[in-house]
């Protein structure tokens, strides 16, 4: 194997995974912050 | 599944079982820890052992994955129990449940997520070390294409947004806790105002991890291209290419599960996105629906209640009339409106009649009872009735759906007669405003669209009782 093919392998195994990382980022927030949507849904009918 | 138990949610602990399936989640949480530790002990002790005697074969994967598998269980179960108190949010709000039953599992919501998210983040990072430990000792076996993946790094960049979980929690605790002392007309402000600013301070937690992320990536191609320089490639190409084409195998499977995170958090994202409409302390309950359908640009403060139901016989008095919940006879309210007042004096002494009174009126209300209704309020001393108006409020939700409210709002004016402009010397009585003759009207409704519209353009309503017919 070529050590460019071997390099472009393992960056692009980090860029994946940094891209992963950033989805579950943004998932857990919107995740947890929807919880705050409910609270505020409670609350509508008051 | 079980009904859960009805208590204050934000006093209910994951162990102990408050949110839906939390012993299943605590049961398996421990499960899968104790493997992963036993997964990271194993494959230290033979990481050890490899640099110590010639390599023989090659540690086996087996172990990292079963460990890694497992903590997609404990992601699965986590998911799966908050979803559950999340439907029974959902079904008290539509109902089907007690009303309360909201309240139980928001609170639960709240008290599971730090302890949820973080105990993920430590089986993961636990798992990273043992698959670390494992995929070295291989490399020192098969050669440089097994090296350990530094991109496994990344995942320390979560840790600012599990520590702004904690802090959300934090301060949506310290917000249930406070208003525990305070007024009942501002639990619901305090709360939300509560949950707003813990949000916007999560948002900044999950922007910090955002850019620790990147910043961690950056340095994991750094160290990549820095070992590269020192590993020398292999005469037998086999295992680099099958290590290769695992690695593009894992790229992809990542960059799959990256997407279908986002296409999950995207309705979630939606409702958090669009802005509430102002929260309400409408007391609804006394308007019973029959007050004319408009919206009026003041809202109703806390006063007497005057009561003027529709019509229920053909015979006086047609109108029933109520001051606060007790029916009265139309002749004896300005009696029991003095009473009320004095007992209003003696119980504030210190503080001065603002004479407010509210009038709940049916758009079927004899026009003529009312007018008589308006005169008691006046000789007794309630100069400022407000009238009250009741509309429906939609407001379309992207993942909540249509909502539907009921809102009160109301229109104050201030009552004069021929005595007070007389007093007065002045034909307004001395009160600035819009002249309004309840002569000028015969019904209800007509009244209350004049008076609404006057409002709306900002003035205040002066309503004259004097040019009775």
């Amino acid at each position: 194997m070529k050590p460019a093919t071997r390099i472009g392998d393992k960056a692009l195994l980090v860029v994946a995974l940094a891209i992963l990382a950033l989805a579950l980022n943004h998932f857990l927030l919107h995740w947890v912050l929807f919880t705050g949507a409910q609270q505020h849904r409670w609350f509508f009918n008051v | 599944m079980s009904e859960p138990p009805l208590h204050h949610g934000h006093d209910a602990t994951l162990v102990g079982g408050g949110i839906p399936y939390g012993r299943l989640f605590a049961v398996v949480g421990v499960v899968v820890l104790v493997l992963q530790i036993v997964a990271l002990g194993v494959a230290a002790i033979r990481w050890n052992a490899m640099r110590r005697q010639p390599p023989g074969s090659a540690p086996p994967l087996r172990l990292p994955f079963a460990a890694g598998a497992a903590i997609l269980v404990l992601c699965a179960v986590a998911v799966g129990s908050v979803h559950a108190a999340r439907t029974i949010a959902m079904e008290a709000f539509d109902l089907h449940r007690a009303p309360w039953d909201a309240a139980y599992a928001l609170g639960v919501q709240i008290a599971a997520f730090p302890s949820m998210t973080a105990l993920l983040l430590v089986v993961t990072l636990i798992w990273i070390g043992g698959l670390w430990l494992t995929l070295d000792a291989r490399r020192r076996v098969l050669g440089a294409g097994a090296f350990p993946p530094v991109a496994a790094i990344v995942a320390l960049g979560l840790v600012p947004t599990i520590v702004g979980i904690w802090r959300w929690r934090a301060s949506l605790r310290d917000a249930l806790d406070a208003i525990a002392g305070g007024p009942p007309v501002a639990h619901d402000p305090t709360v939300l105002r509560a949950t707003d600013a813990a949000a916007a301070r999560l948002e900044t937690f999950a922007g910090f991890s955002s850019w620790a992320i990147v910043a961690l990536a950056v340095v994991a191609l750094g160290l990549i291209v820095r070992a590269d320089r020192r590993i020398q490639a292999p005469a037998d190409g086999v295992e680099p290419r099958r290590s290769s084409r695992g690695s593009r195998a894992i790229s992809a499977i990542a960059l799959v599960a990256a997407a279908l995170l986002l296409l999950a958090a995207r309705p979630m994202r939606a409702e958090n996105r669009l802005p509430w409409p102002p929260n309400h302390d409408d007391d609804r309950a006394w308007m019973e629906r029959t007050a004319p359908d408009l919206a009026g640009p003041d809202e109703i403060a806390r006063a007497p209640v005057v009561h003027v139901w529709p019509p229920a016989s053909n015979r006086p008095p047609m109108s029933e009339i109520w001051l606060n919940d007790h029916a009265v006879a139309p002749a004896s309210l300005v009696d029991k409106l003095w009473v009320l007042r004095d007992e209003i004096t003696r119980r504030h002494p210190d503080t001065k009649l603002d004479g407010s009174v509210v009038a709940v009126i049916s758009r079927d209300a004899s026009y003529a009872e009312i007018v008589s209704v308006l005169r008691a309020m006046h000789d007794a001393g309630f100069l400022h009735p407000q009238f009250a108006f009741t509309q429906w409020e939609i407001c379309e939700r992207p993942t909540l759906g249509t909502l539907k409210r009921l809102r009160t709002t109301g229109v104050r004016v201030t009552l004069v007669d021929d005595m007070d402009k007389e007093y007065a010397e002045d034909a307004q009585a001395g009160v600035r405003g819009a002249l309004v003759r309840l002569s000028e009207f015969d019904s209800y409704d007509a009244l209350a669209r004049k008076l609404v519209d006057l409002r709306r353009a900002g003035q205040g309503i002066v309503l004259d009782l004097a040019a009775l017919k």
